[in-house]
């Protein structure tokens, strides 16, 4: 943008280099001043306090969610007094045995392969906030955006056992009950959710700050 | 400084705003946004602001419907499921008292909870928050029902539990009849108009809104 003149980049400078803050509760952009925004109240700053370690202490969490998440089952099937424990990963084998090759990609893609894919984008993006050198900042910045939206549909299935349970209630022939897991689960999902909102995109781009090596 | 005093005193029609891009800190000058489009940030492109086909009646109006989408929903049976000689018939909210009567009183909590109060709750804060914007008022509430709406919105999960049942209603199908009630119908509408709701409401558009009322 040549309006600027020769002594910026291409894109300008950053709000942080002319001493604004964006609101995070409503998104006006003003001086940092008293540290709270004049429009809505909500505190105001240039970074999130402590973003990287909230990320990480969140997503520590979910990782240890994890574990039982996978190993425990998730429902209980009964049928004729016998029950059958199933797990998360043996739910995906079993439809996949029944060809229902559909049902079965959707509970891998929600319920293995985003949580895994979630967990380890996120601590890329801690790394390359602290290691710049590591990736470009568009391309970490659209790994963040897709974390962002994609997360919450891995909670399908919780919903999944949720309704299965409340469906198939007929006494001793065939029943469902609900499995440790499918809490772990959902507690995995909500600390990734939690991890992703901590962390401070903007940190991504600082290193490439347009007027940094200018001034 | 001097820009963004210029921007706040141009009060007439066609002011722009400096705006900080969400995700990459840019300083962006953003003008007034034409019913229908949106800003993206040139460095990140991520989304800066963007106005909803319709203005604030089109969440207004979404919103209402969807809250009476879900009443129809819970009103009548929402499936029924028959196998073994035996017929089940569940409703909405039986779903979680089922869960609540195997002893997992936090997995229906949470359930509940993604599924039914946060969505009303969604649903009702942005009603009385848009309607005195209609009228073009500048409602005092409006700060604290619009921290309640953008905090609450990434957890109401209407239409991950739709997908939820789809994908039981195909696992049990294998197994015996499942028939669909009226309400799964409203419910699907119900999760149709929610998800509308959802991507109408632009925070940074409602506040750039609700602020030029005072001018006014």
């Amino acid at each position: 943008m040549g309006a600027f003149g020769n002594e910026m980049s291409d894109f300008g400078e950053t709000a942080m280099e002319r001493g604004y803050a964006g609101c995070h509760g409503c998104g006006n952009t003003q001086a940092l001043g008293d540290g709270e925004c004049h429009r809505c109240g909500a505190p105001l700053h240039f970074r999130k306090a402590l973003s990287i370690q909230k990320t990480l202490a969140f997503l520590a969490t979910a990782i240890i969610l994890y574990i039982p998440a996978n190993v425990l089952p998730i429902m209980h099937t009964i049928q004729l007094g016998r029950s059958s424990p199933s797990t998360i990963i043996g739910g995906v084998v079993k439809l996949f045995e029944h060809h229902s090759y559909g049902i079965a990609i959707v509970i891998f893609v929600a319920s293995v392969f985003v949580p895994m894919a979630k967990m380890l984008i996120l601590a890329y993006l801690c790394m390359v906030a602290k290691w710049p050198k590591l990736s470009g900042p568009g391309q970490a910045s659209l790994l963040y955006r897709v974390t962002e939206i994609v997360g919450r549909w891995s909670m399908i299935d919780v919903f999944v056992v949720a309704v299965l349970v409340a469906m198939i209630q007929l006494g001793g022939i065939m029943a469902v009950e609900p499995g440790p897991a499918a809490l772990a689960f959902a507690g995995v999902v909500f600390a990734t959710m939690l991890s992703a909102m901590s962390f401070d995109s903007r940190l991504i781009w600082d290193s490439q700050s347009p007027g940094k090596d200018k001034a | 400084m001097s820009i963004l005093e210029e921007s706040s005193q141009d009060a007439s029609g066609g002011e722009s705003e400096l705006m900080a891009c969400h995700q990459c800190d840019l300083l962006v000058e953003v003008a007034e946004l034409e019913e229908g489009s949106k800003a993206l940030c040139p460095r990140c492109s991520h989304k800066l602001q963007a106005s909803p086909r319709g203005g604030v009646s089109r969440p207004l109006g979404l919103s209402i419907a969807a809250l009476g989408l879900f009443g129809l929903s819970n009103a009548f049976p929402f499936m029924s499921f028959k196998g073994a000689g035996q017929e089940q018939m569940i409703t909405l909210c039986h779903n979680v008292m089922e869960l609540y009567r195997h002893d997992s009183e936090l997995l229906a909590l949470t359930v509940f909870g993604l599924v039914v109060v946060l969505p009303c709750l969604y649903l009702v804060a942005t009603i009385l928050m848009l309607i005195p914007m209609r009228k073009g008022r500048r409602h005092p509430a409006f700060p604290g029902l619009a921290k309640i709406v953008f905090g609450v919105g990434p957890w109401a999960m209407v239409d991950v539990f739709l997908l939820g049942v789809l994908v039981s209603l195909t696992k049990i199908a294998s197994m015996a009849k499942v028939e669909l009630g009226l309400s799964f119908i409203a419910f699907v509408l119900f999760a149709a108009a929610f998800s509308m709701v959802v991507s109408s409401m632009d925070k940074e558009w409602l506040w750039r809104e609700w602020e030029r009322l005072e001018t006014k």
